[in-house]
């Protein structure tokens, strides 16, 4: 498992507690000598300039909390530096007094549209500079907390973003482990093709399938739902799958027997504390005599189908595995013929509703594959999936989706 | 989901209304804890208003089941309609669980718990 390192939000650093820092920015020496005094006497670090060049240049090195900027200065004036300190990224936020001698209309509608926050009459009186300025500060310090935490949003932004990036590639991952244990389409025995579409809704589904040969005579197959979807489901059912290995299943019963298998499988995998169960069909099929033995958990009966005129179903109502502690499950057989298919599925391919709410049902699933009983095996399944997706006008299907197509030919 | 509970003398009556699927977990258990610690000796879930119910809910059933069963305290379906019936047969919960059509048969069963 892959492990992000990145330092929590908590560790963010509080902004630190420096003196406020204050820029005078006027090219009148009188008038910036008794600001410094005024704004010193009331605890502030005062620094100055004498025009807007040498201002926006002093700004830029010490970030001071708040300007006082005289209106009319040579180089630069005062709302071309305003907009100037506007325009600054780093010093944006920066509180901004213009000192001005005009209060008419105008005049302010410039200085507030080029940047000012507020305005001071000059000269100066003392109490309303230490107003202005104290309520200047409190608008910085609002800002400081805005940002302090905007910056603490983007870092946990990142942090999740970033663990998401590793819970994604991890289920990917298992999604690719998952894909590996599923049987290649073609024909795992001689005389016995495979065909098989797997579409789970999440990236990790609970349904699974196998079919592999138990012994030089016996292709053992199955396909299972465990209840739910998601990384819990999807591992039950792997380890479930584990039980059923060809070096495995032997261990179970000392017998090839479907039913007798259900049901130890049945004793191993109890139902969950929070109600999680799997349902499974397990067939064994005897290929020299083409006798198929066959036992169901709860789970959906197969089709068997031959030519567009002969399906039947193979499945028993039966108790999902761990609902019982002594549930004995029965086998069935069935002797295969030549062209037999046999559709394994879940319950996920029939259980769809179109727009209108109408269920396509096992009733549909049947017709589609009937319907396309005179494909090529993998066309056949390629086309049931589709007329499933059609009847719901979507393309992707809300539950697991598992539809396996085995054909008995002639040349076994 | 919607659940209603109603008192009978010889046990709970749990109405369940519309779908019971994943999404209604948290209601049926938070009710079914609310009947289990006032030591019910017989819960009676009334499936006639069910319409949809899918494979959680069935598991859900079964674990109520089952941890009745331990306490030796009944659990009951009553009426199941249509396509929850069909959910019910295919994973043969009837042999399990008695399925009643009728409230005052469901009503006059003698619990686990009377008969030992």
């Amino acid at each position: 498992m892959s492990l992000v390192a990145v330092d929590p939000v908590a560790e963010l650093p509080e902004p630190a507690v420096v003196p406020v820092t204050i820029l005078i920015v006027d090219d009148d020496p009188m008038v910036r000598v008794l600001l410094e005094r005024q704004l010193q006497r009331l605890g502030y670090r005062v620094i100055q300039a004498t025009n807007g060049h040498e201002g926006q240049a002093l700004a830029a090195c010490e970030q001071p909390d708040l300007m006082i900027v005289d209106w009319m200065m040579p180089e630069m004036d005062g709302p071309t530096l305003c907009a100037a300190i506007k325009a600054d990224p780093l010093l944006c936020h920066t509180h901004l007094i213009m000192l001005t001698a005009n209060h008419d209309l105008a005049h302010v509608t410039e200085g507030l549209s080029r940047g000012a926050d507020d305005f001071l009459a000059k000269p100066p009186n003392p109490k309303e500079l230490a107003a202005r300025v104290n309520a200047g500060l409190r608008a910085r310090a609002l800002t400081r907390e805005v940002e302090h935490v905007n910056q603490q949003l983007n870092v946990s932004y990142t942090q999740l973003a970033e663990k998401q990036r590793v819970v994604d590639e991890d289920l990917q991952s298992a999604s690719r482990f998952v894909a590996s244990l599923l049987p290649e389409p073609g024909e795992p025995f001689p005389g016995v093709r495979l065909a098989w579409e797997y579409l789970p809704s999440m990236t990790l589904g609970g349904d699974f399938f196998c079919a592999a040969p138990w012994d030089d005579e016996h292709l053992g197959f199955y396909v299972l739902d465990m209840s739910g979807h998601g990384v819990g489901p999807c591992l039950r059912a792997a380890s479930l799958s584990m039980y059923l290995r060809t070096d495995a299943v032997r261990r179970l019963t000392h017998s090839f027997d479907p039913g007798e298998i259900l049901s130890e499988l049945s004793r191993l995998c109890p139902l969950t504390s929070d109600g999680h169960y799997c349902t499974i069909w397990l067939g064994c099929l005897h290929l020299p005599t083409r006798t198929l033995r066959f036992s169901s958990a709860g789970h959906p009966a197969a089709l068997l189908v031959n030519g567009p005129d002969h399906i039947e179903s193979l499945g028993m109502p039966g108790l999902p595995l761990g609902f019982a502690d002594d549930t004995e499950y029965v086998t069935q057989e069935k002797r295969l013929r030549d062209g037999d298919r046999l559709h394994l599925f879940s319950d996920g391919i029939f259980e769809i509703e179109s727009p209108d709410g109408a269920v396509w049902d096992r009733s549909g699933l049947e017709r589609a594959c009937q319907d396309s009983a005179n494909l090529l095996l993998a066309d056949a399944i390629g086309q049931v999936v589709d007329k499933a997706r059609t009847w719901q006008e979507r393309g992707t299907f809300d539950d697991d989706v598992v539809l396996i197509g085995f054909e008995v030919n002639g040349t076994a | 989901m919607r659940v209603v509970e109603r008192k009978a003398q010889s046990g709970t009556v749990l109405d369940l209304h519309e779908r019971f699927d994943f999404g209604a977990r948290g209601t049926f258990k938070e009710a079914v804890e609310k009947v289990r610690q006032e030591a019910c000796s017989h819960l009676i879930v009334n499936m006639q208003g069910v319409t949809f119910m899918d494979s959680s809910a069935l598991g859900l059933l079964v674990v109520t089941y089952q941890n009745f069963k331990r306490v030796n305290s009944k659990v009951s379906l009553l009426n199941p309609q249509g396509y929850v019936r069909q959910v019910l047969d295919l994973a043969n919960i009837p042999n399990m669980m008695t399925v009643y059509d009728s409230e005052s048969d469901a009503l006059s069963a003698v619990p686990v718990a009377a008969v030992a």
